[in-house]
């Protein structure tokens, strides 16, 4: 077990060099010019040649685009051609890959090609309130789903079973942002409904009372939450209903039966109990797909989050903070699958390693 | 001799589908989109189809399709006048007479109910108009054509990767295929070579088709050659111990790397390196992005399949591996994929109505059903703008999902 958990954990660096060679690809490959953006921005029209040239090197420098792109590059002619058999040329560690892919792994994301700040800045607020909602809606999930997977496991095929089922399947169907449009219309706007507000997070500054601003933006999150929330719910749901029907079919549910136990201490006592550790290692799956699902959430109400940076950054032409989410999301997952199956394993130490690895 | 009785194949895929009401339901449904799209020029335009103007007949919708292809030139009978302006001896309208894009600015967010200004015997914008009195319904009819073509396209293409990789990964596994450390080596550098050749022929050629072709033949010729060498190397310096190719593994781990980023950021950073979306680039992203979980399951499929006894048996027969994979095992596990696909339609339909729905993805002119959404949020009393659009998007996920659920629960 623990060499299976040991390849697992080895596992993970290969996948996150091969992700992170993905995002710098796409990265390198984005259209625009950051520099000639920043050089007609403080354009000086009386400046000299050579203080334009060092401007210039000082927003490459900035940008951390004065170094070459990868390891290694192709050496062209002098005519500009490139020659028949490559020429290759070694760039050391000093090239961009290099010292994105290692500033990132220390917490330094680079620079905005919008502000020239720090990236780090923006992500870490926009990071908390991604986890707030998302981790928010999941709990709310769990405790709607947990009764609803247990009591129609408990009766398979009874009314109860077959009416939750298709409800949760048409909820399945329809679309998030369709529902989320609906909500904003319905009950955020002065035409029909005015009960939550149609966006943000918060109206009242930091100088009111804690618990005056806790029911601000709890309010604020209500909509989002309940989108998020509902994505999830199905699910949820069926998982917990196949665990507990896997478990409600062994023997020691016999047992307890013969024992003469009530039906609710078997039903919650010795059947849900035991499917209850898969449905929490699925935590760990569930939060990285929330957080992608909710993305286009965060951009309907204007929620400072991740996904709503990212589009943000999209129209800005802001690449550095474009990727770094994409990469952020990505590791997100790759631990969140990582310490589902370590745990998963720690609870079934049957499972080998051939069968868990992919 | 003796005629062997038809035996009715009442476990083929359609008939699953007939038996079940909620089955019949979803096919209904698919048929009616289907049929929506093909004919949405015919149903929804905002030419006629078919008019005599001072004694001449034209056949304008025809006309703009042979233009499209290039073998006719665009006919007008009055350049000076919008076609709903111009006065026919003799006129067939569609059913809707606007397009997508069609603007009626006498009727600017109109709701359904409410009356509106229209020339006598044209359509009455029966499920509301839009800003620039841009009709709903047609809106709606030619949305549908870039939802099912979108969904149906970059199913197509993430099923060939799909199927490939998966196949390869599930029936090869990590030891099946074994080739000598000599092949390994001389591949490594040729292969890169021959990118490298490839890269640099690129700037000989102007078309891009040229510069693909051009550029991957020279890939294909020089791994083949490497790969010919090699094998002549091999038994000249008789060379015989070999290597296994983790081929799953690898695979698998590719799968991994594009599952880890998350869908929608993924779109949103290939989106990023686009400088013109079209339909056909989306269609190509969300194909790319989207076949890893038909390779998942395509996978699980050959790794059952190559343990029963006809895939053995064509072994045992002394057939190749390569040929056993694709005439015994390939074809087999090609329908169970069916059903990945179902619900692939269903989430690249979510994509694409998502994706414009941010104005990300399809050009201005396209109407799609997420773009009309997205007019909604502009004015939250138009609730027509949200309802109609949002129910397509809704019934045609729901038909899709369901076609995938029932299929899947009838092969278990």
């Amino acid at each position: 077990m623990l060499r299976y958990i040991l390849l697992r954990i080895f596992y993970f660096i290969p996948t996150l060099i091969g992700i992170s060679l993905v995002v710098f690809l796409l990265s390198s490959n984005t259209p625009g010019d950051p520099i000639e953006k920043f050089m007609i921005e403080d354009l000086d029209s009386f400046e000299s040649f050579e203080s334009r040239q060092k401007r210039r090197s000082e927003i490459l420098k900035d940008l951390k685009l004065d170094q070459p792109v990868f390891y290694f590059g192709l050496n062209k002619n002098e005519d500009g051609s490139y020659p028949i058999f490559p020429n290759l040329k070694w760039n050391g560690l000093k090239n961009q890959y290099h010292s994105w892919f290692f500033g990132f792994l220390k917490g330094d994301f680079g620079n905005s090609y919008f502000d020239r700040q720090p990236v780090t800045n923006r992500i870490w607020s926009a990071l908390q309130w991604t986890f707030l909602i998302n981790i928010l809606s999941i709990l709310l999930a769990y405790l709607i789903a947990i009764p609803i997977g247990v009591f129609s496991a408990n009766k398979v095929g009874s009314r109860f079973d077959k009416v939750t089922g298709f409800i949760l399947y048409i909820i399945y169907a329809i679309p998030a942002f369709w529902l989320a449009t609906l909500l904003i219309m319905f009950f955020a706007s002065s035409d029909w409904l005015y009960w939550f507000p149609a966006g943000g997070v918060r109206s009242l500054d930091d100088g009111f009372p804690f618990w005056q601003r806790f029911r601000d933006v709890s309010w604020h999150l209500v909509l989002p939450i309940f989108c998020i929330t509902y994505v999830a719910l199905t699910f949820i749901a069926r998982q917990v209903r196949a665990s507990m029907i896997d478990n409600l079919n062994q023997d020691y549910i016999k047992t307890a039966y013969a024992k003469g136990l009530d039906k609710n201490v078997v039903l919650w006592k010795h059947g849900f109990r035991n499917s209850l550790f898969p449905l929490l290692t699925m935590f760990a799956n569930i939060l990285p797909a929330t957080i992608g699902g909710s993305v286009i959430i965060e951009i309907i109400f204007s929620i400072p989050g991740m996904g709503r940076l990212a589009y943000e950054g999209l129209f800005q032409q802001d690449w550095p903070l474009v990727f770094t989410i994409t990469m952020l999301g990505a590791i997100l997952s790759l631990i969140g699958n990582l310490i589902a199956d370590i745990s998963y394993t720690l609870a079934d130490p049957r499972v080998s390693f051939s069968k868990r690895v992919n | 001799m003796e005629k062997i009785p038809e035996i009715e194949n009442t476990n083929s895929y359609f008939n699953i589908l007939k038996r079940s009401s909620s089955g019949r339901i979803s096919l209904a449904i698919i048929i009616m989109f289907f049929m929506v799209a093909i004919f949405a020029d015919f149903i929804s335009n905002e030419k006629p189809i078919y008019c005599v103007h001072e004694g001449e007949t034209y056949y304008p919708i025809f006309n703009s399709y042979a233009n499209g292809l290039g073998i006719a030139d665009l006919q007008h009978p009055d350049y000076t006048k919008e076609w709903r302006d111009i006065k026919f001896e003799k006129v067939w309208w569609p059913v809707l007479p606007y397009s997508g894009y069609t603007a009626d600015l006498k009727n600017i967010f109109k709701s359904p109910f409410e009356k509106k200004t229209v020339i006598k015997g044209f359509g009455n914008h029966p499920l509301g108009s839009s800003a620039l009195g841009k009709d709903v319904l047609a809106g709606i009819v030619h949305g549908t054509r870039v939802a099912l073509l979108v969904g149906i396209c970059s199913m197509i293409i993430a099923a060939l990767f799909g199927i490939f990789f998966g196949g390869l990964a599930g029936y090869f596994g990590d030891d099946k295929v074994k080739i000598s450390w000599l092949h390994i080596c001389l591949l490594m550098p040729f292969s890169l070579l021959g990118s490298y050749w490839a890269y640099i022929s690129s700037y000989h050629f102007d078309s891009a088709f040229l510069q693909l072709f051009f550029g991957k033949s020279i890939l294909f010729f020089s791994i083949f050659f490497s790969m010919a060498f090699a094998e002549r190397l091999c038994i000249i310096l008789k060379i015989k111990k070999n290597i296994a190719l983790p081929l799953d593994l690898l695979i698998m781990r590719l799968i991994e790397v594009i599952n880890s980023i998350p869908g929608l950021l993924l779109l949103f950073a290939l989106l990023a390196i686009i400088d013109t979306p079209s339909v056909l680039t989306l269609i190509i992203i969300i194909g790319l992005v989207r076949w890893t979980s038909i390779a998942r399951f395509m996978r699980a499929e050959m790794l059952k399949l190559r343990e029963i006894a006809f895939v053995q048996s064509a072994k045992v027969l002394g057939l190749s591996s390569l040929r056993t994979f694709l005439s015994h095992a390939l074809p087999n596990a090609l329908t169970p994929v069916l059903i990945t696909i179902a619900f692939g339609i269903a989430s690249a339909i979510l994509i694409e109505a998502s994706l414009s729905f941010l104005s990300l993805g399809v050009s201005d002119e396209t109407m799609t059903w997420g773009k009309m959404l997205s007019y909604a949020r502009q004015k939250p009393s138009a609730w027509w703008l949200a309802i109609f659009p949002g129910l397509a998007i809704f019934f045609c996920v729901y038909a899709f999902n369901n076609l995938g659920e029932i299929l899947g629960q009838k092969r278990n």
